[in-house]
């Protein structure tokens, strides 16, 4: 018996960042099931432990980033995904995959449209971790870099949502330097219960020390942010495992 | 039956006019982007304006318009810009068929028009010839363009 816990990786029409996000998974410990939107059923789902929705352009991001798949979903799912988060299952979404969650309205009230200065942005930025007990976040320091690139990836919401939100604890991930102009900086958000969570940046883009756009970059000697964020919730999803954590140095250290 | 909406984002600033041109320019314009979709239907109009709310507008972040009048006032001129008939268009192609696989609508769709709207706001230097040249396509683009009270 396969003791890996699954993840369940979700493909729209549009999605090109399964291959890498697969990667992660399988090299942080998962075991991995890449599932075309059109295959999708409830029972897939509610086998696995971890859904996650990877990055790009689902639908050609026709009408809104997102707004197509979110259709596509309750059309085809109902509200299979509040069961699954109920029944104790973590739903992740990484760029498209977080512009779908918040649509889907299974995160804080809000909305991702075009940055401020209406240029699609690829590029590092720093973050940080507002929440270092959320079990994505927990190995990882209190400054993390990871790379950013969309279009729609402002977070914006009603007058007072997004303090209510950092109030709240709601808030994962902010960006030091608000690039694309987002409601207190938001770049992550997580709901009420944890168990669903969504950021803007690909920590599957940061998987290894040599992924870092700054060859010198010296914050671990060996793994990028990218991998403890995902094999931290390996290790919560597997508690017989030996934690990893980053090195007490790299955490200390002004990235 | 006909009903045009035209979706605009709240957030959205007004963007200078002349990043809009291959030179970029100082035209003493700025531009705001709407969405514009024109639907001949039949059937329900609640209905439509229904799906229009829930499937067309975000409403955390745009105002819908549901006039065939322009959204903005004052505005030098507009410039409509859509993709000629017949051509693949892949967002109205994406609409068309998220209605099609809906079982509940009690309206039918006939046809559907999707396009952009560039308000020139301002009084500007320059009249519309230059981003007519520089931003449609002849080839494959429609255009339209209507002045306003604004003087060029």
């Amino acid at each position: 018996m396969e003791k890996r816990p699954e993840a369940l990786l979700l493909k729209f029409p549009g999605t090109n960042c399964d291959v890498e996000t697969a990667r992660a998974l399988d090299t942080t410990g998962f075991r991995v099931r890449t599932i075309p939107f059109k295959g999708i059923s409830e029972e897939a789902i509610l086998q696995c432990r971890l859904l996650v929705l990877p990055g790009g352009f689902s639908y050609g991001d026709y009408i809104m980033a997102g707004r197509l798949a979110q259709l596509k979903l309750e059309q085809a799912l109902g509200d299979a995904l509040n069961r699954f988060r109920d029944q104790g299952g973590y739903i992740l979404g990484i760029c498209n995959g977080f512009q779908i969650l918040v649509k889907l309205g299974l995160l804080p009230s809000g909305s991702l449209i075009a940055h401020a200065d209406g240029r699609f942005r690829c590029q590092w930025v720093k973050l940080r971790n507002h929440r270092p007990d959320h079990p994505f976040l927990r190995a990882l320091p209190e400054v993390v870099e990871f790379p950013i690139a969309c279009a729609e990836g402002r977070f914006v919401a009603a007058p007072g949502d997004a303090e209510a939100y950092l109030d709240k604890g709601l808030v994962t991930l902010t960006y030091e330097d608000n690039v694309n102009g987002s409601s207190a900086a938001i770049a992550g958000l997580q709901d009420e219960s944890g168990r669903v969570f969504g950021m803007m940046p690909h920590p599957e883009r940061f998987l290894t020390r040599a992924h870092h756009v700054d060859p010198d970059w010296a914050g671990d000697p060996d793994r990028g942010w990218g991998y403890y964020f995902f094999r931290s919730m390996y290790e919560e999803l597997n508690p017989a495992t030996e934690p990893e954590k980053s090195t007490e140095s790299s955490q200390a250290m002004t990235l | 039956m006909r009903h045009i909406v035209e979706i605009l984002n709240r957030f959205q600033p007004d963007t200078d006019a002349g990043r809009l041109l291959y030179t970029p320019a100082d035209t003493g314009m700025t531009c705001r982007t709407t969405r514009r979709y024109a639907f001949q239907y039949t059937g329900r109009l609640d209905s439509l304006q229904d799906f229009v709310r829930t499937v067309l507008l975000d409403p955390i972040s745009e105002d819908l318009h549901e006039a065939a009048r322009p959204c903005l006032d004052e505005f030098a001129f507009y410039l409509d810009i859509s993709l000629k008939p017949g051509l693949l268009d892949l967002e109205k192609e994406a609409v068309v068929q998220y209605v099609r696989d809906r079982q509940d609508a009690d309206w039918t769709l006939e046809t559907l028009s999707v396009g952009r709207r560039y308000y020139f706001l301002g009084t500007g230097l320059i009249g519309p010839e230059p981003f007519i040249r520089d931003m449609v396509n002849p080839v494959i683009h429609t255009w339209n363009v209507v002045h306003g009270t604004a003087l060029v």
